[in-house]
């Protein structure tokens, strides 16, 4: 088994936000499954990503995503104060459903700039926010990530992510 | 064997160079790699190419790619190739300490079909990036025995490449 759960958030009542702190740095890489709705945005909403509680202006964000009627790419621009993980499930959604996000954070522990990639989706049951999408994201602190928060809006109950490590063997087959 | 997803091979480059994953376990159901890596290419963004056992003196490999590179959307096919490009890499001319995060699947790796990948990289960088979807097809039922990755001007120290196994329940 290489991949171990680390920790699971689940909102029991609609809010801002999720924390994880502490995160073991005994892992090679890390994987985060993400289900989520906001009760405050409808189409469009995004959530957002911090490391290590750095909110300034040292984040790239960047993605392609379509919509079920085109397919198109974007920039965020530079100095972002966070990191993207896609379009989240929307109040312009038929009730009750979440958007799906799968976000690797690969050598999590390096003294490299840190890349995210974030492989989301969303079908609202409408003709509204339908959106598939990969994120990618820059942050520029070779820091080891010991806390990772989620934000951008306000979440309904029964939102919920997970983190998992993921380890490496010592064998390099060659 | 246990289930789910096992580690086989990990190397981190302490320089510049490529990858060979070398005597691959024959008792996997489908194989996984994950990796964080950048190229020494100097002219922007460079693609990554996967072979196997055969060599990359071939022409048995072909791979499709779709990318966003920040203004347009694009999409673009090798048939006939010695490798088959799988992921993208960022280069010597990027935002320096930014490494492409990449993953690419080898489901079925032993059927004794045509063997179908498929991969995902994001080529960050503190202005125009690239991200990408790939997949890729060796024409031979030879079981996958070994791996090899490559990019123009090679993959830089600090790139680092690991090997799943997954078996199924």
């Amino acid at each position: 088994m290489s991949m171990y759960h680390i920790a699971t958030e689940t909102r029991t009542s609609d809010g801002y936000g999720f924390v994880f702190s502490n995160i073991p740095q005994t892992f090679s890489h890390l994987r985060i499954h993400a289900k989520l709705r906001v009760t405050n945005v409808g189409a469009g909403a995004n959530t957002v990503m911090y490391f290590n509680g750095d909110g300034g202006t040292n984040y790239r964000v960047h993605y392609m995503g379509g919509d079920g009627s085109s397919i198109f790419t974007g920039d965020f621009g530079a100095g972002q104060p966070f990191a993207g993980i896609g379009w989240s499930g929307n109040t312009a959604a038929t009730s009750g459903l979440f958007s799906t996000h799968i976000i690797d954070i690969v050598d999590y522990t390096s003294s490299n700039f840190k890349t995210s990639r974030s492989l989301n989706g969303f079908d609202a049951n409408n003709s509204t926010t339908n959106l598939v999408g990969i994120w990618s994201s820059l942050w520029k602190n070779t820091s080891p990530i010991t806390q990772i928060a989620f934000n951008g809006n306000s979440y309904a109950t029964g939102s919920t992510i997970s983190i998992y490590g993921i380890s490496t063997p010592s064998e390099t087959g060659v | 064997m246990p289930k789910g997803m096992q580690p086989i091979y990990t190397q981190r480059l302490t320089s510049t160079g490529t990858i060979t994953f070398n005597n691959i376990p024959q008792t996997y159901t489908s194989l996984l790699l994950i990796g964080s890596a950048r190229s020494a290419y100097a002219s922007g963004f460079a693609d990554a190419y996967v072979y196997f056992q055969d060599g990359a003196g071939t022409s048995n490999y072909s791979s499709t790619a779709q990318n966003g590179n920040s203004s347009t959307v694009s999409s673009y096919r090798y048939t006939n190739s010695g490798t088959a490009n799988m992921f993208g890499m960022n280069g010597s001319a990027h935002t320096a300490n930014a490494f492409t995060s990449f993953k690419v699947s080898f489901p079925n790796y032993r059927d004794g079909q045509f063997k179908q990948m498929i991969g995902e990289s994001v080529m960050e960088n503190d202005g125009s990036a690239i991200v990408c979807q790939n997949s890729g097809l060796w024409r031979s039922v030879a079981p996958i025995r070994q791996i090899n990755m490559t990019v123009a001007n090679a993959f830089v120290a600090g790139s680092v490449f690991t090997l799943y196994g997954i078996t199924r329940a």
